[in-house]
């Protein structure tokens, strides 16, 4: 064995998207609740059971609290576009159930 | 050198290469080729295409995908340059909307597309569809499948413990590609050209799977009605023996059964049907119970590919037995069931992978070489 050569930094190229995550703030939390809550079934079996039963204790806990059921038509895929701005305009809260 | 653009990372004189990949986060738990801009360069040699050229946008990243960055990943998986124009195609089918990327990638079933390749390249570039198709050892095979699965996690944003959930997983999702041994099955129509695409075109597609394969193993069947039975009752217990699939499945048929089929004149399409009438069974026999689980009760109103007739339930609340006695097949649609011919010349066997709920196979054409 010879001296060995001197160590040499080696380029590579990023193979990543490169995009650093915008950091989102959380919505401020509401003292309370009142106005409109959204349900969002998002087409798991037993997700009506679930939000069923959340309806029956919003309205015995929250009475003048309005529900509105939302549903996505397929689990495979993201909440289209019109049921996400129809939750926004109509709603105040969302609760999505997740299920099985 | 290189004509694209992407970000120069520099490692340390004395750093460790390997180590450092990992260390990034960027590798699927096997070492990766270091992706050097010479190295990219070759990659990129082999398309006419631009390498800024913007592909697709990528859930859940929503980042732009450059030709470029298919190139770098599909150097770390360790493709030949020869390769690209199939990783390309491979990249643009999971890309297509009708994929469905983002749910594969989210669900806890844990989908991983399996990549089926037809046409003149499999025999340019060396993609195996005789012995071992599946298996290890063709480096093709096992390189474009993970050049697909690397750009899925680096630039799409994939991690397992982030937005990928799989509760179990399954070694397909390092890789899984092969090629359908159109040769060997000369009276079956190649999946590409049932696809529309000509028999000279070279076609790579994706669908997308949850595990598998696993073996049908029949030596005996000498009939291709019985042979055919048999793949039946082993596709009716894929996902759930007493469940309809959700979404499409991929049925490889060695070339030793695919004889004892062609022997008696069935095509594919006999063999689905077939599938279909084996699978098929009424819904009393289906419906959940304490004993055993299966149909669910509350798909009786949420899955209208499957169910009988409305109402079903009489005064009383109960189920009509005439709704009972209704037919549910495994499969909403015979085209749901994708076959091909793979594998070597001896044995008497069928692989068959396990579906993924509601996502859509998709076919591209590859590009010719430069």
């Amino acid at each position: 064995m010879t001296t060995a050569n001197p160590p040499q930094t080696l380029v590579i190229l990023d193979p990543t998207d490169e995009r650093v995550p915008v950091r989102r703030e959380l919505t401020q939390r509401p003292e309370s609740i009142s106005g409109t809550i959204a349900l969002l079934d998002i087409s798991k079996p037993r997700g009506d059971v679930f939000l069923d039963r959340l309806e029956a204790l919003i309205a015995e806990r929250l009475p003048g609290v309005e529900t509105k059921r939302y549903m996505k038509p397929t689990v495979a895929r993201p909440a289209p576009e019109e049921i996400k701005q129809s939750i926004r305009q109509e709603a105040d809260f969302v609760i999505e159930a997740l299920a099985d | 050198m290189t004509t694209g653009r992407a970000r120069r990372i520099t490692i340390a004189a004395g750093d460790d290469v390997d180590e450092f990949l990992f260390d990034q986060g960027l590798t699927d738990g096997l070492p990766v080729v270091p992706p050097t801009p010479e190295r990219v360069e070759r990659m990129l040699a082999e398309t006419r295409r631009d390498p800024l050229e913007e592909m697709a946008v990528l859930p859940p990243n929503l980042a732009p995908l450059t030709v470029e960055k298919v190139a770098i990943n599909a150097v770390m998986a360790g493709c030949k340059p020869e390769y690209f124009p199939t990783v390309l195609a491979g990249v643009e089918a999971i890309a297509d909307e009708r994929f469905g990327l983002h749910g594969v990638g989210a669900t806890t079933m844990g989908g991983s597309p399996v990549l089926i390749v037809n046409g003149p390249v499999r025999e340019r570039i060396g993609v195996n569809c005789a012995q071992n198709a599946l298996g290890q050892g063709h480096r093709a095979n096992a390189t474009i499948g993970r050049a697909v699965r690397l750009v899925v996690r680096n630039v799409a944003g994939h991690r397992p413990g982030g937005t990928e959930r799989a509760t179990i997983g399954w070694p397909g999702k390092y890789t899984m590609c092969f090629g359908e041994w159109e040769e060997r099955a000369p009276t079956w129509r190649p999946l590409h050209v049932e696809r529309g695409f000509d028999p000279g075109d070279s076609v790579i597609t994706a669908v997308t799977q949850s595990g598998g394969p696993s073996q049908m193993i029949d030596e005996s069947s000498r009939s291709a009605k019985a042979l055919a039975g048999s793949i039946g009752l082993k596709v009716r217990g894929q996902q759930h023996p007493r469940k309809p699939s959700w979404g499409e499945v991929v049925v490889v048929v060695s070339p030793e059964h695919y004889d004892t089929l062609a022997a008696d004149g069935w095509s594919k399409d006999d063999l689905r049907r077939r599938i279909q009438e084996v699978g098929r069974r009424p819904l009393r026999d289906l419906l959940e119970s304490d004993q055993l689980g299966g149909f669910p009760r509350l798909w009786l109103d949420q899955f209208p590919a499957f169910l009988p007739p409305l109402p079903i339930h009489d005064a009383d609340g109960a189920i009509r037995p005439d709704a009972m006695d209704v037919l549910i097949p495994k499969f909403a649609d015979d085209a749901m069931i994708n076959i091909v011919v793979a594998g070597g010349g001896a044995g008497k066997f069928t692989s068959i992978f396990d579906p993924l709920a509601g996502m859509g196979s998709v076919s591209k054409k590859i590009e010719e070489p430069v």
